[in-house]
């Protein structure tokens, strides 16, 4: 643009806005941040083969394993370790109705059945498989006193064993405990990890989200036999949104050059999203008797033709919970050292969610060296013969 | 902007706004308005670099966005256990189970004008499981087959002979 008389040049407003030095003032800033939000792109596009890699490494479980007893859907799974067996009764982990069990059994550094394998038990699981809409007239005393029996029985047969240990999970732990009141001659020790036993209303979101105000499980499960998958994924979802929809996402997009951050959350994704659907009459029971009219609190809880009276548990128990829990609040834990019977409790709480308790560092660190150790305490060692 | 001059668009009274609304239109406003010598960050996105005016350190850009988020958690919990948000929850899932049992009646309805089965899931369903319950009898048969064949096999000393009927027929199958 030439110097001097510039009366033929046209008007341009903006001519100060792009040149001379309030221009570098005004703008020197915003060129910087969009240079680094570039940078942070051409990261994110740099990372993508790692991250691409990842996520077609992610497995379901990681412990070889064989297949027991078939009762479809449900299987029972027996894990094979590389270490010695050291103790005679078995162990079997039981697992919620609404996902797949298998992360308790992530990754090889993250699996609590390695745990328990690596102490020298001999660990099964039960896998409460897919149900179809033909098993949708299923209620809780099929699964407690159908499949986790006829599980319990078979592992007893298999192994020569008269007593099971058994660890229950969330809604596994429950059903553990329920099933422990009524047999409690073939169980020899009981692990409950954030299993609920007090639905109190208002303690946590699920139970005002069931509140039977607002939520009419009998329309919902007279609509369908089975609750459909999506249904219970959004409602976890929705427990958490903030963490789920918009934190998760950030410390992925900060991490993704982390390998092991990468294994870890590409892990944890495969099994968020493998939801299964649950059965309908077992829905209703559970909501019914459980969320809206805390049933099993009060030691009335029908299970066929019986009511599960957990003072019927003596033997020991050790009840672990984790302070962050979002979905299951300890105090939902808490009582059940009033309602067993058993002399020997023990309660240990660990700095960790809900799924933390089986995946987090936190726990494999802290919470699981003791947890195997008060096991190994309380099972019959398997007696080496003499010479 | 320019405004007409004697106008006051502040007179009008503004409708009242759900608490969930306000809370948006407030972070939104904070951070389009920074506080003095301070640009609040957005999630995700990096602070302004080292140098400007302005300048947030990174680790002060993440506590700001973590505070940010803890703030959005609490309220979301606080909302999700409104009356509000509850009726709104029971609206929708009676819309949604109503509409299921129309779309059932629908089908129900002009399958048995075409003379179709009113509902293949339900054949399928039955002879999926009766499928399921005779594998696992065989399965129970065959394992009963091989104790029996073990205590035969004992009892007669296991001498040496022709094969079992039974184990021929497994043999076969």
């Amino acid at each position: 643009m030439s110097q001097g008389a510039s009366t033929s040049q046209p008007f341009n407003p903006f001519a100060g806005m792009f040149h001379g030095p309030d221009a570098q003032t005004m703008w020197g800033p915003w060129a910087a941040w969009i240079n680094e939000v570039q940078q942070a792109q051409a990261r994110f596009s740099a990372a993508m083969p790692k991250v691409m890699a990842a996520a077609r490494k992610a497995t379901k479980g990681c412990t070889p394993h064989e297949v027991v007893m078939t009762e479809a859907p449900v299987r029972l799974i027996r894990y094979q370790g590389k270490a010695d067996r050291r103790f005679a009764t078995p162990v079997l982990f039981v697992f919620a109705l609404v996902n797949r069990p298998y992360v308790l059994d992530l990754l090889p550094h993250k699996s609590v059945v390695r745990r328990f394998l690596d102490a020298g038990f001999d660990v099964y699981l039960i896998d409460w498989g897919v149900p179809t809409p033909s098993d949708g007239g299923k209620t809780l005393h099929d699964y407690v006193e159908g499949h986790l029996h006829n599980a319990v029985t078979r592992i007893l047969d298999l192994t020569g064993s008269p007593q099971v240990n058994l660890v229950g999970y969330c809604m596994g732990g429950t059903l553990s405990a329920m099933y422990t009141s009524l047999h409690q001659d073939l169980v020899r020790n009981l692990i409950l990890m954030a299993a609920p036993f007090d639905w109190t209303p208002g303690q946590t979101l699920l139970s005002c989200w069931t509140d039977p105000r607002y939520f009419n499980v009998d329309a919902l499960c007279d609509a369908m036999p089975l609750i459909p998958p999506a249904l219970l994924g959004s409602s976890f979802v929705m427990l958490k949104p903030v963490a789920n929809l918009f934190q998760k996402w950030t410390t992925f997009f900060e991490r993704m050059d982390d390998e092991k951050f990468l294994e870890e959350f590409f892990a944890m994704e495969l099994w968020t999203n493998d939801n299964i659907p649950i059965c309908a009459e077992v829905y209703r029971d559970f909501v019914k008797y459980c969320f809206q009219q805390n049933l099993l609190r009060r030691g009335e809880f029908p299970l066929g033709r019986r009511k599960i009276n957990l003072g019927n548990i003596t033997c020991p128990v050790l009840n672990l919970t984790a302070s962050a829990d979002h979905l299951v609040d300890p105090v939902q834990s808490h009582p059940v050292r009033e309602l067993v019977s058993s002399t020997d409790f023990e309660a240990i709480q660990v700095q960790a969610g809900h799924i933390g308790l089986s995946v987090g560092s936190k726990a494999h660190k802290e919470l699981w060296p003791r947890a195997t150790a008060w096991l190994a305490d309380r099972s019959e060692p398997i007696e080496v013969p003499a010479g | 902007m320019n405004q007409p001059h004697g106008s006051n668009p502040h007179a009008q009274q503004q409708p009242p706004i759900d608490p969930f609304t306000a809370f948006w239109r407030d972070v939104w406003a904070k951070a389009g308005s920074p506080a003095p010598g301070q640009q609040p960050g957005f999630p995700g996105i990096p602070a302004m670099p080292q140098g400007f005016p302005g300048f947030i350190s990174p680790e002060v850009a993440r506590r700001m966005q973590a505070a940010f988020f803890d703030a959005l958690a609490q309220y979301a919990d606080q909302y999700m256990r409104s009356p509000e948000f509850l009726e709104s929850m029971k609206k929708s899932m009676d819309q949604a189970l109503q509409l299921r049992r129309q779309m059932d009646d629908f089908l129900k309805a002009n399958l048995a004008s075409t003379m179709a089965p009113i509902s293949t899931g339900a054949n399928a369903e039955i002879l999926d499981a009766i499928r399921r319950t005779e594998s696992m009898l065989k399965q129970e048969l065959a394992e009963l087959r091989t104790r029996l064949d073990r205590l035969e096999s004992a009892r007669s000393g296991n001498r040496a002979g022709p094969a079992s009927p039974a184990k021929k027929a497994r043999k076969r199958a």
